[in-house]
């Protein structure tokens, strides 16, 4: 008896349970071992589990708008390398999305467009409370106005809705400027300034249905005088938001962002809470600043993690991960049976998942 | 008690509860209606089913696996409880039958500490290490190997 000697579907089910990284290993094992990693579940599953529900839910919308409209052979397999390239190349955990956004500030006539700078990072943190610092690399002195937002997934499972808008400001700052505002004292657009610093928080807010809801609006703008948020147009629940108002005279700047909580999911066995950081630094585009990185120090983990397998929290410079998508296309374009324009298909399908995905 | 009859004939007198770890064998019970009616088990040898009826006697208090969604939870780890690692510690065709049974019995739990165990068999290997683990040769021509490759090599910084 041997292990070739198994029906291919316990192959399957023993690959199921290997992760991604040692499946191009199992692929090139034997033809046998190959075969059974065309598998619709074996794809499905893994879908679900290394992107969750948007994952699910767009591979089922691809798999059904290509496969049955145009008849492309488009499998779950050529699916997840799409989604892990609209990943990879947005926010997956490691990598700073970086982003440029023209000023809606009225410019004079020829004179350069302002732009403001916005950076998005995908983490996967496990839930607990975390001191957020955020440190800006200067070359000369220079008044930036930092909103930083942390949005998190919304798994529509939410243990404590309370504590969603948990969250504490700088020590540093007054009183008054840390105003932390709850969900019945504001109006959810109502961003307000206050001083240096304001908190807004934004607890999900229960439909009916016991499950909570967030944005789904696509970039949605708020505007109060000079404070522009842009929301992404994923279904995440807002934790918290901050403006910072802050002179950053040296390299090195460190700006405390402030405390956050990240609650707890009830969905069984899963410790992990996957999270958006948002910087968007206004006051016109400086090309001497950029964001060095961002600290979450926990303060408190709510659950006890495996420390073997907890990502490292942070340290990472922004980059662009457009090289991983190369080599995610030349992949897709391997598999036999897909049309000519298959290029055309990838770009569609990775650019429509970076609407969900990515910001 | 229940009287299981293997393969090869031998009999094995179990308690219901413990028979009745295999889904298989709860539904036999329930068709026939009479426990102490002997169960034929086919499939599976005398050594393979003794081995199978002793994680079943250790496991008999357990709740049964059957939800899909709780299958899929299961899958994003491979870890597996300390006794059935020990349980698992025997040759690779004893390890392969135990599977086979544990799928033809219809016992979830089972099944899965046993691909869980292939899977940690297999995990941070290259290719020839796990052809050389599993004694397999590589049956692919250069040219499908280079194709694999490209296809795969997405997946391999995650």
């Amino acid at each position: 008896m041997q292990i070739l000697d198994l029906p291919v579907e316990l192959l399957q089910t023993i690959a199921c349970y290997l992760p991604t990284q040692d499946l191009p290993s199992f692929a090139l094992t034997c033809s046998n071992f190959n075969r059974s990693l065309d598998c619709g579940s074996l794809w499905d599953s893994r879908i679900h589990h290394d992107y969750c529900h948007e994952g699910m839910s767009y591979s089922r919308m691809i798999l059904s708008h290509y496969n049955h409209a145009h008849q492309w052979n488009i499998t779950l397999r050529q699916i997840c390398i799409a989604l892990h390239a609209a990943w990879s190349t947005t926010c997956r955990e490691g990598t700073w999305q970086v982003g440029f956004k023209q000023s809606p500030r009225r410019c004079r006539e020829h004179s350069i467009p302002e732009y403001w700078v916005q950076i998005s990072r995908r983490m996967r943190v496990p839930p607990g409370r975390y001191d957020v610092r955020c440190n800006f690399e200067t070359t000369e002195e220079c008044l930036g106005q930092i909103v930083f937002q942390i949005a998190m997934d919304d798994d529509g499972e939410t243990e404590n809705t309370d504590s969603h808008a948990d969250r504490n400001t700088d020590e540093n700052q007054s009183d008054a400027a840390a105003a932390v505002h709850t969900d019945q004292e504001d109006n959810k657009d109502e961003v307000q300034l206050i001083d240096n610093v304001d908190v807004h928080t934004e607890p999900a807010r229960p439909n009916g249905h016991g499950r909570t809801t967030s944005d789904h609006t696509a970039h949605r703008v708020t505007t109060r005088g000079s404070a522009v948020l842009c929301d992404t147009a994923l279904p995440r629940a807002i934790v918290t938001r901050a403006y910072k108002q802050t002179t950053l005279n040296h390299q090195g700047t460190e700006v405390k962002i402030g405390d956050i909580n990240i609650p707890k999911t009830a969905i069984k066995r899963r410790e992990w809470r996957d999270i958006t950081i948002s910087l968007e630094m206004q006051g016109g585009w400086n090309a001497n600043m950029k964001p060095n990185y961002i600290t979450l120090c926990p303060i408190q983990q709510d659950t006890p993690i495996d420390s073997s397998s907890t990502p490292k929290l942070e340290h990472s410079s922004p980059r662009f991960g457009s090289a991983l998508a190369e080599r995610c296309r030349r992949a897709f374009n391997c598999f036999g049976g897909v049309a000519d324009g298959c290029d055309a298909t990838f770009d569609t399908i990775v650019n429509s998942l970076k609407m969900v995905v990515g910001n | 008690m229940v009287k299981l009859t293997s393969s090869d004939g031998e009999s094995f007198d179990v308690e219901k509860e413990v028979a009745e770890r295999s889904v298989l064998i709860k539904n036999m019970i329930e068709d026939v209606g009479d426990a102490s009616t002997e169960i034929p088990i086919p499939n599976v040898t005398a050594n393979v089913l003794k081995k199978v009826l002793e994680w079943c006697e250790h496991h008999k208090g357990d709740p049964i696996l059957a939800n899909e969604d709780d299958t899929d939870a299961r899958k994003k780890s491979t870890d597996i409880d300390e006794w059935d690692q020990k349980f698992m510690q025997v040759d690779q065709e004893m390890l392969f039958e135990i599977i086979l049974a544990a799928n033809y019995l219809d016992i979830k739990a089972l099944l899965e500490v046993g691909c869980k165990t292939v899977a940690n068999m297999i995990k941070g290997k290259t290719p020839e290490e796990i052809r050389r683990t599993f004694n397999i040769q590589n049956d692919f021509t250069p040219e499908e190997e280079a194709q694999i490759r490209r296809e795969n090599e997405w997946a391999e910084d995650r």
